[in-house]
């Protein structure tokens, strides 16, 4: 009885979220008819590894559209942290001694580094410059864009096939590597950030940042944990990008940006602010990276692609719309027959 | 103002023994060119319900602002416990244990109840992370304990708007203060939820001996919770008196006192024959319920009430801002649609809204843009504008209006308030509408401009204009409304004309006491 | 006491606008002129505004966009579709008037696309212009296949390379067109209501004004400007390529900003952008004199709008 009243609860308060799964579950079954492989321990790997870096780039964005900004700059210091990652890993990896492993690991946490000095550098320009976020992220994406063409002039650079290995690859020759990273990154960062007092501040701030105020939360470290957290969310999605393709490209189109606010849009984030899941993103962004895998899947032209994801994320932005105005409608309608009744 | 000074030192009844919790002396804020509050004093002794009352922008609302935080006091002082203490934030207010409930609500509504409750004093576990499971654990001991059924997991934006209201009141409850502030708190409860809100109060100060400030606009209220009252007019203190010493008329005289220095205007009646504008069986939302009103030809109809019972929605639906839900819209005697505030222009209606900074004016830019905004047809042909119709129109309505100005080039936001006001109702006069809205529009401006403003709109109805006219302030009805509705809850309570347009009974009707005169 | 009077004036004459762009402008001439003596010649000074005509162009949209309180993030493939339409419906028909038309329609449908979003699903400018760009890059693709058709015609090449009285035709067509977008905000009643809707959609609805109306105006102009911008583009390069608007971008917000236009709306012109223009060529000119690498150019873009903001936008946001 009461496990019912607390599931009904959850229903409500994630149904956003809630939905984006079962959007989620109606592509895997699609997916599952269509890969041949689906039910090897090569479909989980697969999959998991074409969904990793936008899930992880729409948490970080997730965290800035809960604060009410968002950050146009996210796919290019993808890009940057990449072009980096893919750069030093060679030179450090000599000055540590030549150790491949230990060159990885300190490549990963030089680029970890970057990426939340990054998003500091954002969150200063959004708190102390008192600039429009949108703004903000996009000229410091312009920023970040160049760097990474500063760093790596032309497409290239030397990571181990050891490194690419181990991103991709299985644990135990079942679990999909990128599930565990996927899985490390909710239980270390996420949850833990979640969780603490500037994370629960996300919601009041982007809810209401008067009452807020009012309400005594630090409003300023808040916004600034935000965006390193968001920062630290590019960083690591650089790297995993680094492992996929084993080289940054500087010139690579990408559509990070758009596909991370799409994929928060779609788990149940309001770009007003102070709504919003990580779980709910999650699913937005498996989602989105499952579609394109079905584009493929049936031999969809590739130019079909942005053009889909536009779309969806339109779409996704107008059902707020579409949703005031029935209830108006409603409401209207429900008002007209009380008069009536009244009469 | 001898009046005042008399009744201040008259009634002044404490009980000398003990030392107030909490005392405000000499206290002044200014908006602006506004006066909100000036060398006011109030204090409320431990174990007490301290009320406060008075007309809107009278100054009690501001007066609890600055001893929770809120607003920051410009000059005076705040004792607690005789001891002077300093409140600039409502962080200080906070520890000083100080909390407030509001009838604007400060929830975050994606948040639970109970993480609303906590917010920003969230339990802990070791480790530094939000403890989740204490948080609804605590509220749920919390609630129980105060006897609230509400359930802790449940997301405010679910809740009514009484139920959040009460959520409002958990949370400053939590805070175990010292000094309640309950401001228009109980606006939005039920009967049952007034009744269980009192409990609380008596318990908190008879049993506790805490101290509460509580604000309301319904008298039957004040009744019941009431030990001592001070009264606000017009920004000023004018008496403390304990409750049950002065009755209902001697209060109601108290509030309203002698305002404005009131010129002896005519009263416009209108025609007798012609109807300007007709509202039947209108309705919208739970705002406004069942108006039944017909503006008369030349006539400036009041419309009076305490703030918040749907004068302002009145106004806003007529000109198309927020359209009826139901009911019908006569313009001269033709039923018309108004959808939006394009089709209300059409029909010849015009508002000059009662928040002229956020929706009348754009202060940023220039004086003459802000008067043609609404006239852009009238000045320009096929488009493009023609400056020498601008330039009469800005002149002529810069004469009509008498506004101060250097330069029509300048900002409208470098303009004194009173002459900015007159830049709205120039806006709206140099259209070719005929019924006009007006909605509060001497608030908060020098005496002088109200009187050119008084004595405009007597002019305007000689040339054909009609108008209605809310106003918070009972005196201007008085002086220039023939006839005054009076709306309660959404409703018109009471329809007074001529004779019957008196303070009392424009007062007793708004707070819901006096049935008899209808 | 002189002295402190001069300063004073001095310190207006370099936060009031005008002044200021002219200031910056004949200084980034100068530092180009005594590190590169050859780009005084008048030769250059063409060649240097042929490059603006094409963002001038493109600014036009952008300043009235930015003017209602957004920004276009759709100017790479609004521009470069528009391209591509001109070019291959002038090869496949062999009329350029069939080309041109085409190409200014399908700038209007652009702009309806994007208004609409904008006033009526009330989404937020920038990213329902972020989405707009992608889908516009995947019509232009799919319009193309993959395989870019046409080139620019006679009277188009004209357009971009003959000049009339030692002036490029382009040039002249930036001129008129600015005029035309000067004439628009400060003499017409839309102008008007373009800044007002910038300022406030609450004080302008209560002004009796169609706000969405006014938005979507602007989109659809916007939009024709970037078709325009895109069917010269072609005669300057000779036929159409996918990357070839992806620069004007970041530098077509940065052109507005630094020509005086709150990023905010409402406040600001296009004489403004036009010094703006001027001045970011200015600057790439210079960068390319100091033989910054294209990486370079585009963090000195980035930190430009920045730096530009932090000085100027930031004190407008806390009067607004």
């Amino acid at each position: 009885m009461k496990n019912n009243k607390l599931v009904k609860l959850f229903l409500r308060r994630y149904a956003e979220g809630v939905v984006a799964y079962c959007v989620l579950a109606v592509v895997l079954v699609l997916f599952a008819f269509n890969q041949a492989d689906f039910f090897t321990v090569y479909g989980p790997q697969s999959i998991f590894n074409q969904v990793i870096t936008l899930c992880v780039a729409s948490l970080g964005q997730t965290v800035i559209i809960l604060t009410s900004g968002i950050d146009l700059s996210v796919g290019s210091l993808i890009i940057f942290t990449n072009c980096v990652a893919a750069t030093i890993y060679m030179p450090v990896t000599n000055m540590v001694g030549g150790n491949i492993v230990a060159g990885g690991i300190a490549t990963v946490v030089i680029v970890l580094i970057i990426g939340v000095l990054a998003g500091l550098f954002n969150g200063c320009m959004v708190v102390y410059g008192r600039l429009q976020p949108i703004v903000v992220t996009l000229a410091t994406g312009s920023i970040f864009s160049g760097l990474a063409r500063y760093v790596r002039p032309t497409p290239g650079g030397e990571v181990p096939s050891a490194f690419a290995r181990f991103f991709t690859g299985r644990v135990g020759g079942v679990i999909p590597m990128s599930a565990i990273i996927l899985a490390l990154v909710i239980v270390c960062i996420w949850v833990p950030y979640r969780r603490s007092r500037s994370g629960q501040a996300l919601y009041a701030i982007g809810g209401n940042e008067k009452a807020a105020f009012l309400n005594g939360i630090k409003i300023e470290k808040a916004k600034l944990t935000a965006y390193c957290v968001a920062g630290l969310c590019a960083a690591i999605c650089g790297v995993l990008l680094t492992a996929q393709t084993r080289s940054g490209d500087p010139t690579a189109a990408n559509n990070f940006t758009n596909n991370s606010i799409a994929a928060a849009v779609l788990g149940g984030a309001s770009l007003a602010g102070g709504k919003g899941s990580y779980f709910g993103s999650i699913a937005g962004a498996m989602t989105l990276s499952l579609i394109v895998g079905l584009l493929i899947f049936w031999k969809i032209s590739s130019y079909y692609q942005n053009l889909v994801q536009g779309i969806i994320l339109i779409l996704a932005l107008s059902v707020g719309f579409f949703t005031a105005y029935a209830k108006q409608k409603r409401e209207k309608a429900k008002a007209i027959a009380e008069e009536k009744e009244a009469a | 103002m001898d009046v005042r000074n008399q009744t201040a030192a008259a009634a002044e009844a404490e009980p000398k023994t003990q030392v107030p919790l909490i005392e405000t002396a000499h206290v002044g804020k200014r908006f602006g060119g506004i006066i909100a509050l000036e060398d006011a004093q109030m204090k409320c002794y431990p174990g007490e319900t301290h009320v406060l009352i008075g007309e809107n922008g009278a100054g009690k609302s501001t007066m609890v602002k600055i001893i929770c935080g809120v607003t920051i006091r410009d000059t005076g002082d705040i004792y607690m416990n005789g001891e002077k203490i300093e409140i600039n934030s409502a962080q200080d207010a906070n520890r000083h244990k100080i909390a407030a409930v509001f009838q604007e609500l400060s929830l975050i509504q994606e948040l639970s109840v109970a993480e609303n409750i906590f917010m920003a004093n969230e339990p802990l576990t070791r480790f530094g992370r939000i403890d989740f499971k204490q948080i609804y654990k605590k509220a749920q001991e919390f609630l129980d304990q105060i006897g609230l059924d509400l359930e802790p997991r449940m997301l405010v934006r679910d809740l009514t708007l009484c139920q959040q209201q009460l959520v409002e009141i958990a949370k400053a409850l939590y805070k175990d203060p010292d000094v309640l502030i309950l401001d228009e708190a109980t606006s939005a409860l039920g009967e049952k939820e007034v009744k269980w809100l009192f409990a609380m109060m008596k318990k908190l100060t008879k049993e506790q001996d805490k101290g509460i400030l509580f604000i309301s606009h319904r008298m039957d209220e004040l009744e019941q919770v009431a030990d001592r009252a001070t009264i606000f007019r017009d920004a000023h203190y004018i008496m403390t008196f304990p409750w049950g010493q002065l009755g209902n008329d001697e209060i109601v005289e108290h509030i309203s006192g002698r305002k404005v220095a009131l010129e002896d205007m005519e009263r416009p009646k209108g025609s007798d024959t012609d109807i300007a504008l007709e509202l039947r069986h209108a309705g919208k939302g739970t705002v406004l319920h069942d108006l039944n009103l017909k503006l008369k030809k030349g006539e400036i109809l009041g419309i009076a009430g305490l703030s918040g019972h749907g004068q302002v929605e009145l106004l806003h639906a007529l000109f198309g801002d927020g359209e009826f839900d139901t009911g019908e819209m006569l313009v001269e005697g033709k039923p018309v649609t108004v959808h939006n505030e394009r089709q209300a222009l059409a029909n010849g209606i015009v508002l000059i809204p009662e928040d002229r900074k956020n929706d009348g004016l754009i202060l940023t830019r220039s004086i003459g843009e802000n008067i043609t905004m609404m006239s852009l047809k009238e000045i320009s042909n096929a488009g493009v504008l023609s400056g020498a119709k601008e330039k009469k129109t800005i002149a002529d309505a810069i004469k009509r209006m008498s506004i101060k100005v250097f330069s029509s080039d300048l900002p409208v936001g470098s303009l004194s308030g009173g002459n900015q006001q007159k830049v709205v109702i120039a806006k709206a006069l140099a259209t070719n509408a005929k019924i006009v809205l007006l909605s509060d529009p001497t608030r908060g401006i020098d005496i002088g401009t109200k009187s050119e403003i008084y004595r405009l709109m007597v002019e305007l109805t000689k040339e054909g204009y009609s108008i209605v006219f809310y106003s918070t302030e009972t005196a201007e009805l008085l002086m220039l409304c023939n006839r005054v509705l009076v709306f309660y809850e959404g409703r018109i309570a009471a329809e007074l004309e001529g004779d019957q347009v008196t303070e009392r009974n424009i007062i007793s009707q708004s707070i819901g006491v006096g049935g008899e005169q209808q | 006491m002189e002295a402190t009077e001069k300063k004073l004036d001095l310190k207006q004459l370099l936060t009031s606008n005008g002044p200021r762009i002219v200031l910056m402008i004949l200084a980034l001439y100068l530092v180009s002129g005594i590190l590169e003596p050859n780009y005084l010649a008048p030769s250059h000074i063409m060649s240097v505004l042929v490059l603006c005509s094409f963002l001038g162009i493109i600014c036009i949209g952008q300043t009235l966009i930015i003017l209602t309180g957004g920004a276009d993030l759709s100017v790479a493939y609004s521009v470069t579709f528009a391209a591509c339409i001109f070019a291959q419906t002038t090869k496949t028909t062999g009329n350029g008037m069939i080309g041109f038309a085409a190409t200014i329609a399908v700038g209007i449908l652009m702009g309806l696309f994007k208004g609409i979003g904008v006033a009526v699903l009330r989404i937020t400018p920038m990213v329902m212009t972020l989405a707009t760009n992608a889908i516009l890059m995947s019509c232009t693709f799919l319009y193309t296949q993959g395989v870019l058709k046409g080139e620019s015609t006679a009277l188009v090449t004209a357009l971009a390379k003959d000049s009339f009285l030692g002036i490029r035709y382009c040039v002249l067509v930036w001129a008129a067109l600015g005029i035309l977008t000067i004439f628009l905000l400060r003499k017409t009643a839309f102008g008007r209501k373009i800044f007002a809707v910038g300022c406030s959609s609450r004080v302008t609805d209560l002004s009796a004004i169609n706000t969405k109306a006014v938005l979507i105006g602007v989109y659809v102009i916007a939009s024709v400007m970037m078709a325009i911008a895109g069917i010269l583009l072609i005669g300057h390069l000779g036929y159409p390529n996918y990357t070839m608007a992806d620069d004007y971008q970041l530098i077509s917000i940065a052109a507005v900003v630094i020509g005086g236009t709150s990023i905010l709306g409402g406040h600001g012109g296009y004489l403004g952008t036009m010094g703006g223009v001027v001045i970011i060529y200015l600057i790439q000119s210079l960068l390319i004199i100091l033989n910054m690498a294209e990486a370079g150019r585009e963090i000195v873009n980035g930190a430009i709008i920045l730096i530009i903001l932090l000085a100027y936008g930031r004190g407008k946001k806390q009067s607004a």
